[in-house]
């Protein structure tokens, strides 16, 4: 990791309560260096995704950088889902380790649906493991300095995204069906808000990241910031309403009275469990992962794709429970109070990310073949409208 | 037209489905994966191929009228941006879908401006926010109806066909 960590440790300088909510310099360092990166790299493109011989190449030169010797890669298998980055399962033998061992290499293609970074994951990562399951990260390169593209080494969790008997199978998790494991899933669920959003992140490793004050807009803002400098810096056809949103969110900046740590994408398709008995085994995507206000996590959560209807026609979040039981349960185990005007804000500043990956970044990215699954990105950027009816409404209701 | 592209779409999807697929071995899951969606693209994009110049042609003029609408609510250099934009679409080919792209990133970038409000130092006044909340609800309803072969909508079920599009 050859980021000077003590460089970015300090917040984006701001003195008031309420931010200037068009300061587009208020990003957080570290992502900062992501947005830049991503338009730096762009023109290195074509991406052509690596065969199994490349990725292990790869991976004997990276071991063998960390003092592994007669290290032996093999087995190295390409895993489906998800729309962002490029995951494979290997097998590992080296002298220390004759036996070997199973792993896994999370990789970035060029470009993605969104633009993140490795080592924060891996903090955040570290860090959540004492709290909750994850899977360990055993080595980071987030700035491509041994690999060919940034990435981490994590430990193999067993598990299933979604019931092995489920006839309901969507891209990335999106209308998978949880059926009868919904009884077991649902409180483990609500369970792994209450420990992401109540851990002690203060005394934490999370030197990438930066901590919005107490009290303040930074919270809101700097989302807005770094999804916006991402759309703009993506942008392949200009979408009035995205705009006009990112003008809504700039003049309505909530207060976030105690920055906690949000993981950014916690629905289903990102936890995984063991069959049959249905217990976690890991949180996973954390890639989107940030200090900021719990609201972000639960208005993300409730969002329509990423739920589905029980047979009385009753929507359940994440395919699970009903909305307001979520909330409830959330509430009563947190002991955070969910603020319904916050929760809109925060709904919207959702819908917002969501058109900006699926019609900005992941366009992008496609457009300039930068991607190893450019049929995925172009299949989720058709989600577009949905997101942009979802601002137009909730827009409507606000002003 | 002989073979027309109808019948060369069906005929890809059928060579997807039962001749590429089954040759992938069941632990190729990213291929299987691939395999399927280029299967569902070209099935959507048989739906859409004949509406498509229309389509775009109703995006844009969609956005023109955005434009025109937003001209008496903002300040005469924003209306004069919005006019010179606006006006410059009577001039391209309506039938060349990429003449029609490239007016719709120049109208909408006309009108991105005039939302941002340099950086939100100039006024957008409610009439503003009416007519682009309009036009988004029209917008939005058009790319949903356009893409609902998808499936990922959730409201898919109350929308009308591709072709109605206009």
């Amino acid at each position: 990791m050859a980021t000077d960590v003590n460089a970015i440790q300090d917040a984006p300088a701001t003195a008031t309560r309420n931010s200037d909510p068009w300061d587009r310099t208020a990003v957080e360092p570290r992502l900062k260096v992501i947005l830049d990166r991503t338009v730096e790299w762009r023109p290195r493109g074509p991406y052509r995704a690596k065969s199994d011989a490349e990725i292990a190449a790869m991976l004997t030169r990276f071991f063998s950088h960390h003092g592994q010797r007669d290290v032996v890669v093999s087995g190295v298998r390409r895993m489906s889902g998800g729309a962002s980055k490029e995951q494979f399962f290997f097998d590992i033998a080296h002298a220390d380790l004759p036996e070997g061992e199973r792993l896994i290499l999370r990789m970035d293609p060029l470009e993605c649906i969104a633009q993140t970074c490795r080592g924060r994951e891996a903090q955040l990562q570290t860090a959540m493991g004492a709290v909750l399951p994850v899977a360990p990260v055993r080595l980071v390169d987030m700035d491509a300095e041994v690999m060919d593209q940034p990435g981490s080494i994590l430990e193999f969790v067993h598990g299933v995204t979604e019931p092995s008997d489920s006839s309901a199978k969507g891209v990335s998790g999106m209308g998978s069906q949880m059926g009868d494991w919904a009884p077991r899933l649902a409180p483990q669920f609500v369970d792994a808000f209450v420990k992401t959003h109540g851990f002690d992140w203060a005394g934490a490793d999370l030197s990438l990241f930066a901590a919005p004050r107490p009290g303040t807009t930074d919270a809101a803002l700097w989302q807005v910031n770094y999804w916006s400098e991402l759309w703009w810096n993506a942008v392949v056809e200009p979408i009035p309403v995205i705009t006009l949103c990112e003008r809504w969110l700039r003049e309505n900046l909530p207060v976030c009275e105690n920055p906690v740590v949000v993981h950014g994408d916690l629905r289903i398709g990102n936890f995984m469990f063991e069959e049959p008995s249905g217990r976690f085994t890991a949180i996973l995507d954390w890639e989107l992962g940030h200090l900021g206000d719990y609201h972000e996590d639960i208005a993300w959560a409730i969002q329509r794709l990423f739920g589905n209807w029980d047979s009385a026609g009753n929507f359940l979040v994440s395919g699970l429970l009903p909305r307001d039981e979520f909330i409830a349960r959330y509430e009563a185990q947190s002991g955070n109070v969910v603020d319904p005007k916050t929760l809109r804000y925060y709904e919207i500043l959702n819908a917002y990310k969501c058109a900006s990956m699926d019609l900005g970044q992941a366009l992008r990215a496609a457009h300039e073949h930068n991607n190893h699954q450019e049929n995925v990105l172009t299949w989720l950027g058709a989600a577009g409208g949905v997101f942009l009816n979802q601002i137009v409404k909730m827009i409507r209701e606000e002003i | 037209m002989l073979p027309g592209i109808d019948l060369r779409l069906r005929n890809m999807i059928k060579s997807i489905e039962d001749i590429v697929l089954p040759a992938i071995p069941g632990d190729q899951s990213l291929a299987r994966e691939q395999a399927r969606l280029i299967a569902g693209h070209l099935a959507i994009i048989k739906d859409q191929w004949r509406h498509a110049v229309r389509f775009e042609a109703g995006s844009l003029a969609a956005l023109v009228d955005l434009a025109w609408a937003l001209i008496p609510q903002v300040a005469d250099d924003q209306a004069r941006e919005l006019s010179a934009a606006a006006e410059a679409t009577a001039r391209i080919d309506w039938q060349d879908i990429d003449a029609l792209n490239a007016s719709i990133c120049a109208v909408g970038a006309a009108v991105d401006k005039v939302i941002l409000g340099e950086e939100g130092t100039r006024p957008l006044g409610p009439e503003a926010w009416a007519a682009v909340l309009a036009y988004g609800e029209k917008d939005a309803q058009r790319q949903r109806t356009w893409f609902q072969g998808v499936g990922i909508d959730p409201d898919r079920s109350e929308l009308p066909p591709v072709a109605s599009l206009g």
